[in-house]
This record gives C-alpha cells, structure tokens and sequence, in this order.
C-alpha cells in the first residue's frame, strides 16, 4: 500500500478532476433546461401541441429505458456509420445532456401533475393566463417537491460520467487508467479515483438529506 | 447471460441488502453498524466503473484475482446491495411506531415483531423502489461488458466492430433493453395490484 507517487500525480488527478466536473456541469445545466421545457411541454393540454408530446414522451421512454453506456455506443460508433463526424466531447456532452433531460423531464412532469388543480383553477380565477400561473405559482411549488430527487439524480449524473472514458473521453476513471499503466500500482490509483468521486458527491447525499428534512416539516 | 448476471445479482443484493438494512436500522451491533454504514456510503458514492476497475484491477495486486465473470457479478451485488440497504431501510423506518408498540404489547420479541408485522409492511413501501433498481441492475449489467463479460452490451460492440452496421445494432440493442424495462415495470404494477393493494390500507 504505498502512496508515495500520490503527490507527483496531482496535477493530473486535478486535470482530469476538472474534465469530470465540467462533464458533469454541462449535463447538469444542459439537462436540465432540456428537461424542464420537456416536462413542461408534456404537461400541456393543447390540441396543437399533441404531436410535440407524442415526440417527447417516445424520447423520454426511450432514454430511460435504456442503459447509458449502449446510448453513449450508439452516438460514438453510430453517427459516423450515418456520415455526422462530430469529436468525442460534444458527443458525450450531446448523450449526456439527452440521457438527464429525459430523466429531468419525467422528474419534472411528476412533480407538476402532483400539484393540485385546485391551484390552477386559482391562477385561472385570478385571470392570469397560462404562463403566469405555469411559472408564478406551478413551478415553485414543483422546485421545492423536486428537489431532493433532482440533487439525487445530480448525484448519480455525476457518477455516471465515470461511463464516458469508455469512449474515450479524458475524465477521471480514463486518466485513472493512464496513471495505473505508469505506476503499476492499480489498487492505490483507483483507491485515489473513488476518493475523487467520493468527496464530491457524499456532501451532496447529505445535502439532499437535509432537504429532505426540511420539507417534510412542513407536511 | 445478460439475464443470468441480473437474476444472480438480484438475489444476492437483495438478501445482502436487506440484512445491512437491518443492521444500520437497529444500530446495535456498534463495530458492525459502523462497518455496515462505511460500506453502504463508499458504494454509493463512488461510480460503478471506478468500483468494477478496483476490485478487477486493484485486488490483484494484493493477490487475489478473479475471473472478469466473478469479478462482475461481485461488483454488481455490493453495489446493488448497498442501494438497497438504503431502500429497505427508509421502508422500515416509515412504519409508524404504532406498529411497533402494538406487536410489544401482544408479547411478540423484537425479532418476532420485524419478521411478521414490520417487515412485510416494509416491503409493501419499498416494493416500486426495488423494481426500480432492479432496472438499474439490468443497466449495471451493460457496464461489465468493459471487462469482457459476454452480454448483451458485448455481444453488441463485437458485432459492430465485426460488421460495421452500428446503428442497426444498437438500435435493436435499445429496443430490446426498453422491452425488458418495460415488462419489468408491467409486471410490478400487476405484482403490486394483485398482492399489496387488496389489503387495507394503512393510513
């Protein structure tokens, strides 16, 4: 168990630390404005819309019905079978953004159908139109019920970008790889990885746990 | 193969999962409950990948080696194991207390009391959440294709890098696995229809 080569490393466990968390950033972000407008769209009642909502539910069936790993196959070795040559960053930020907004959406869309209609027949009382109430009295309320389940999904995104060295992309687990074929020492080197991982994403667990107790008290 | 890994690794996490539930419920065993919570917290905080590297590549080095097989199914039911330890845990600990206090005052021991009125009522709540991941299980399996394990995920990549027809392949692969999903989900709801929701409700 020798760690001695840990300190001449850390410039490159910092690296591959910060492609990790910009991964997950864009995922994150990217995910969840797509998800938020899906889930948004899939709640609307109007004829016009029906075929966007038809779309959108295939899509989001799909995406989480599915392993993120064949996903993140089907856009490396599919695309360019297709003619589209796109280079391995925007493919996994394009997979990734598409896998959480699915998943973002169906968080979303259950969170806006579980709020009463008494509050929309509110909104509509008080003359406002849809994208008021939509925005001024649904959404908050879906913010504060969602929460803890989106920060755990946050959680799991994080996590699965581990998924993504796969194909390539230079994040930790990928880099972990590299330094393990230098060093010869795999135990201590994914020991390091997991640790990486680990401090990111226990304070977000216990986060979410406080929210949790926060809101139940209002119950 | 795909199915195999997943019905072995069900099994096993969810018995696994269930007695570190017990453990981290009760507290009692203290030496075993911190040793319990440091497990559950380090599985759920580190990526499967990162979990499935170390012990196929970090164990060796301390000199125990595995097959990719072993090494995969190991993986996969710790991990899976530690999810739902979290899972039969907030089951348990949603039983009101009066459940408690009532098998305490029909003389039932502590034991008698979780095994025939807790528990069940455990399961009944956590039973969508352990359908749930059991999907995700289903998707873990896909991720040990990395370490050459001959499913579904595998036998894809190796067909496309022997007959180039990606798209083709992966879409029948997606298909495929959103069947499965889909018939797991069917068959919870009815599961679930037909053993817990005739009996009457608690609340």
């Amino acid at each position: 168990m020798d760690f001695s080569w840990v300190p001449a490393y850390t410039g490159l466990f910092l690296k591959a630390f910060g492609m990790t968390l910009r991964l997950g950033l864009i995922a994150v972000v990217c995910g969840t404005v797509l998800g938020l407008l899906v889930g948004i769209v899939s709640t609307t009642k109007s004829r016009t819309l029906k075929p966007f909502r038809i779309v959108l539910k295939i899509y989001v069936e799909l995406l989480r019905g599915c392993p993120l790993l064949i996903q993140l196959f089907m856009v490396y070795f599919g695309f360019p079978y297709m003619g589209i040559n796109i280079d391995i960053s925007l493919t996994t930020f394009l997979v990734f953004t598409l896998y959480s907004g699915a998943y973002i959406a169906e968080i979303v869309r259950s969170g806006i159908e579980s709020i009463p209609s008494g509050q929309w027949e509110a909104g509509y009382c008080l003359d406002l139109n849809y994208g008021q109430i939509m925005f001024r009295i649904i959404l908050p309320q879906t913010v504060k019920l969602a929460l803890a389940s989106l920060i755990g999904f946050y959680i799991g995104m994080i996590k699965d970008t581990s998924l993504a060295s796969i194909i390539g992309y230079s994040e930790l687990v990928r880099n972990g790889q590299s330094i393990m074929n230098q060093t010869g020492r795999p135990f201590e080197t994914y020991i390091m990885v997991g640790i990486c991982y680990f401090v990111i994403c226990y304070p977000l667990s216990k986060l979410v746990s406080v929210i949790e107790r926060k809101a139940a008290r209002y119950d | 193969m795909t199915a195999q890994i997943s019905v072995i690794c069900f099994i096993a996490s969810l018995l696994l999962g269930t007695l570190c539930s017990i453990v981290r419920f009760s507290k009692k065993p203290k030496i075993l409950y911190v040793f319990v919570s440091a497990f559950v917290e380090i599985m759920r905080n580190t990526p499967l990948l990162v979990q499935l590297f170390f012990v196929f590549f970090g164990i060796p080095q301390i000199g125990i080696s595995l097959s990719p097989w072993t090494a995969g199914v190991l993986v996969l039911s710790l991990n899976s194991a530690a999810y739902y330890c979290e899972i039969m845990r907030g089951g348990i600990q949603s039983i009101p207390k009066g459940q408690w206090e009532a098998a305490e005052s029909l003389c039932l021991s502590k034991t008698s009391a979780f095994i025939r009125v807790i528990f069940p009522q455990a399961v009944r709540d956590a039973f969508p959440s352990i359908a749930n991941q059991l999907v995700l299980l289903i998707f873990g399996t896909s991720v040990l294709s990395i370490l050459d394990v001959r499913e579904l995920t595998q036998t894809a990549s190796i067909l496309n890098s022997q007959s180039f027809r990606s798209m083709e392949i992966f879409t029948f692969v997606m298909l495929f696995y959103y069947a499965v999903t889909a018939l797991i989900l069917l068959f919870t709801r009815l599961a679930y229809k037909k053993w817990f929701a005739s009996k009457t409700e608690r609340r």
